[in-house]
């Protein structure tokens, strides 16, 4: 599974991509985006565009929210074109 | 902060109503567009930092047409120049209102901006636009948003002449559902060309709220920093593929693009310690004269200041100038390595005002904070500094058009542009007022130097050490002399060309001969004449009543023109020079010229005349009729003129100004009007006369020569006596008598003052000269019109100083009297 939406958690792992953006943000939205404080991205090892527009709008969202950062280097790179570092969003 | 804006503002504005005039005339005029440009830039800038919304949109929606017109896109005619000009009077009314708090309206603005790219669609039906590869500068506005870091790689490559482009790729948001990812697209797009990535960034600017927000759809843009291969048609060929999917803008990057052009918030470096440590690197001790080392202090700071922002916390909502510190030393640190700074550019002075404005940008934090100079302004003046008419100059908007890519065009007018704020550090803005306190106060000094010189004469011969007196006295003289050089200067301050007035009449002229059909030349001489500002400005409302009455009454429709044998455009001169310590002051037309005996009749059917005065009138009193208040001889009251009410102003303001005005004119040939005023009205020279042993004052500007006549030079009319001087005969009047008081029997020899109005004045003694500050006297004393005002004397009494107008009405009292 790409992506696992618990209470006040996301966690995204492996390829996380346009086929799963729209069962990922209906997850998101019935838990309650407002809800979440950790953003797991530690077995992400593939994102597309589509994947990084949800990682864009939790974190414009969830001001607070605590990231955990992936290892993968390209997925790093990827992400931090959008801004993201690890610690609080 | 804002009133710095203001006085800019208007300074600006007026340089943009001259400049559109001067398109409309020359639309080809490359340098009147870039200036135009450039106008509307700054002043979009400076707006944006003082938060004047308005007039940051509606300057940004005119550069864009200045834009439109400078590569082309758009033709100049009179109807844009009509829009132009139209918006550029709400453009001041915006400033206005950032002064009063009230802005025009937004939808104006909207509707304004509506009708301006109006014009744009009809160019575009005729002239295709590429809109996939353009934009304005305005959409490169988050390249100083960029980290630190890589600001500071894109200023060194694009300093080392590397082709650095920004490029925007918008994505239509239903590619997703075509299996595409935008991204490894545009990467792979991006390589394939042969370019190299300097920067890259996803922007979300656009992405939604949650509840609007679809998986499924792309809302983001990708944004890099590219760095093109040596022959970027591959790029382009590449990029073509994906072009039909995205909306692409280009922009060649420019060093002051890096640089950010208003309030810089959103980043902040507040941690005292991180930040103590780069001012103690900038300004703790003295930085070396010497290249070499110099480069290696900027070194140092540049590294320092990484060092500082990687460490500091990001967090927004207020104003920090740190970074823009940081990348300003880095690019005096690349000036000093590639150039040297322009001819009558001193390396060591531009050093110092360049650590000066670090200093500030390192101490600008916190809410609201403005640098006296935005970083983006900073930057441009530096290299217009180092690198004169190089290509390393900026050119704000330009894009690249398809098929044709090229690195940082050259803006050769931007070359050709004179003082930089850097350059002007030696020039400082002053508030008028206190230039204004500065007079009064220069003054006050020289009463006080009469009043002392007064007193000394008193004490001399008290003195009995010689020795003494005589250093008292050359204190005395010294004293005198700096108080005059103190006034001299500062009355040199407040001097202002009066191009200063003529200019704000292109446009008026322009409009009221639309208005009336007729064609009109304005033409300026002796613009650049000098006089006191305070002069200079109370000026503006008589010139304007003549230049209406002028347009109205005195210029001829083109027909009527043509029919007299005349050229079909008229031409209003607005004319200034120097006479002796006056200015005169011109309005001239070739128009029809005054008919005399129709401003008789007039004056004689309003009541202001009979017709036995009329018919013994002579022709320059008769022209002189027209100043009366309430005489028109309009048979029509236009928007223009014609109600009679705005020649008897321009006496009042004349006279208000110690000045005075003369008409000439020829039936068929036009009209001359002058006026002429003094030079200042700060201090005047005052002759001191006395009669029946009162002292009273005459300026010397009134005053033709001082003459002794024996009792034959005098023949007598009754009270009204003739003076027979070497060249003329002139009318003298006692004083004594025009005072009503009764005179001393001045024995064989009468002193008489020739007054430039051609009257003598006989006086008992003339007592000699001071400089004065004459002031009008409130109440009734000073609505008596045998005086021009008061003033204080060295030995502290007042002495009243008269009008020689008011011999002149006086004589003509006497003559009636004895007739």
């Amino acid at each position: 599974m790409a992506f696992t939406v618990r209470a006040n958690e996301l966690v995204l792992s492996d390829s996380f991509n346009i086929e799963q953006v729209k069962e990922c943000w209906s997850d998101l939205k019935a838990t309650g985006l407002q809800e979440l404080r950790l953003l797991h991205l530690k077995e992400l090892n593939s994102i597309d565009l589509a994947g990084s527009q949800i990682v864009f709008l939790v974190l414009r969202e969830c001001p607070g929210i605590q990231v955990i950062l992936p290892t993968n280097t390209q997925v790093i790179k990827l992400l931090g074109l959008i801004g993201l570092k690890g610690g609080e969003g | 902060m804002r009133d710095t804006f203001l006085a800019e503002a208007e300074e600006l504005l007026e340089q943009i109503g001259d400049n559109l005039l001067r398109l409309e005339k020359q639309p080809q005029d490359s340098e009147v567009i870039d200036s135009l440009f450039r106008a509307f830039h700054t002043l979009k800038g400076s707006a944006g930092l003082v938060g004047c919304e308005a007039v940051k949109v509606l300057s940004h929606g005119l550069e864009d047409v200045l834009d439109d017109i400078r590569s082309g896109r758009r033709q100049v005619d009179t109807v844009l120049i009509n829009r132009l000009l139209s918006a550029t009077d709400v453009l001041k009314e915006a400033v206005a209102g950032a002064a009063t708090g009230e802005a025009p309206a937004a939808e104006e603005i909207d509707g304004l901006l509506c009708t301006l790219r109006e014009g744009a669609a009809g160019e575009d039906r005729t002239t295709p636009r590429e809109p996939a590869w353009h934009g304005t500068d305005g959409e490169c506005r988050d390249l100083p948003l960029m980290p630190l870091p890589v600001r500071l790689d894109l200023l060194q490559a694009v300093l080392q002449g590397r082709q650095v482009v920004f490029i925007r790729v918008k994505c239509c948001q239903e590619i997703f559902y075509r299996g595409l990812d935008p991204l490894r697209l545009f990467q792979s797009t991006v390589e394939a060309g042969g370019a190299r990535f300097l920067h890259l960034a996803i922007s979300g600017e656009d992405l939604p709220g949650p509840d609007d927000f679809d998986p499924e759809r792309c809302y983001v843009a990708i944004e890099a920093c590219l760095q093109l291969p040596v022959e970027p048609g591959g790029l382009l060929e590449q990029l073509e593929f994906i072009r039909d999917d995205a909306d692409i803008q280009v922009f060649p990057v420019s060093v002051p693009m890096l640089f950010a052009a208003g309030l810089v918030t959103g980043r902040t470096v507040t941690e005292a310690g991180q930040l103590e440590r780069v001012k103690q690197l900038v300004a703790g001790t003295p930085w070396p004269e010497d290249r070499e080392s110099l480069t290696a202090k900027l070194d140092e700071l540049v590294h320092v200041g990484l060092v500082v922002a990687g460490a500091s916390p990001c967090s927004g909502g207020v104003a920090c100038y740190f970074e823009e510190a940081i990348l300003l030393g880095r690019l005096l640190r690349q000036c000093l390595e590639r150039g040297t700074p322009g001819a009558g550019s001193d390396l060591n002075r531009v050093v110092e005002d360049v650590k000066n404005l670090i200093c500030e940008y390192l101490d600008c934090h916190g809410a609201d904070c403005y640098p006296s100079l935005p970083p983006r302004t900073a930057a441009e003046d530096l290299l217009r500094l180092f690198f004169p008419g190089d290509s390393l100059q900026p050119k704000p908007g330009v894009v690249l058009p398809t098929g044709e890519m090229k690195a940082g065009p050259l803006s050769e007018a931007a070359g050709k542009t004179s003082s930089p704020a850097l350059l002007r550090s030696e020039m400082l803005r002053v508030d008028s007022k206190k230039i204004d306190k500065l007079m009064e106060l220069a003054g006050e000094l020289v009463i006080i130097k009469n009043s002392l010189a007064y007193w000394m004469r008193l004490a001399q011969n008290a003195i009995k050490d010689q020795e003494q007196a005589q250093a008292l006295k050359e204190q005395q003289l010294a004293l005198a002399k700096v108080t005059r050089e103190i006034q001299e200067a500062v009355a040199g301050v407040r001097m202002v060309p009066i191009g200063q007035v003529f200019h704000k009449f292109t446009r008026f002229v322009r409009d009221a001969s639309v208005c009336l059909n007729k064609e009109v030349d304005l033409v300026f001489q002796g613009e650049d004449t000098e006089l006191d500002r305070n002069v200079v400005e109370s000026l503006y409302e008589p010139l304007l009543h003549l230049v209406r009455n002028s347009l109205d009454h005195g210029m001829e429709p083109p027909e009527e023109r043509g029919q007299a044998g005349k050229p079909l455009r008229g031409t209003l001169w607005l004319r200034a020079y120097h006479e002796g310590t006056r200015v005169s002051v011109e309005v001239e037309d070739d128009g029809r010229g005054i008919d005399v005996e129709r401003v008789k009749a007039k004056a004689v059917a309003q009541g202001l005349l009979s017709v036995e005065e009329a018919i013994q009138l002579s022709r320059q009193d008769a022209l002189a009729l027209i100043f009366r208040p309430g005489l028109s001889t309009a048979d029509n009251i236009t928007e223009i003129s014609g109600r009679g009410v705005g020649m008897d102003a321009v006496i009042s303001v004349a006279h208000g100004l110690g000045g005075s005005v003369s008409v000439d004119s020829v039936p068929g040939s036009g009209t001359r009007i002058k006026i002429s005023v003094p030079l200042t009205v700060a201090t005047s020279r005052v002759l001191i006369v006395r009669a029946a042993a009162v002292e009273t004052g005459i300026t010397m500007d009134d005053v033709e020569k001082i003459v002794y006549l024996t009792r034959e030079q005098l023949t007598g009319m009754g009270k009204v006596k003739l003076g027979n001087t070497q060249n003329s005969t002139v009318p003298v009047l006692s004083l004594a008598e025009v005072l009503g008081l009764p005179g001393v029997e001045a024995g064989e020899e009468y002193r008489v003052v020739l007054l430039r109005n051609g009257i003598g004045v006989q006086v008992e003694a003339i007592l000699g000269d001071e400089d004065m500050v004459i002031r009008k006297l409130p109440g009734e004393i000073g609505e008596l019109p045998l005086y021009k005002g008061a003033a204080l004397r060295g030995n502290g009494k007042v002495l009243m100083v008269l009008d020689s107008k008011y011999f002149k009405g006086w004589l003509g009292h006497g003559l009636y009297r004895q007739s």
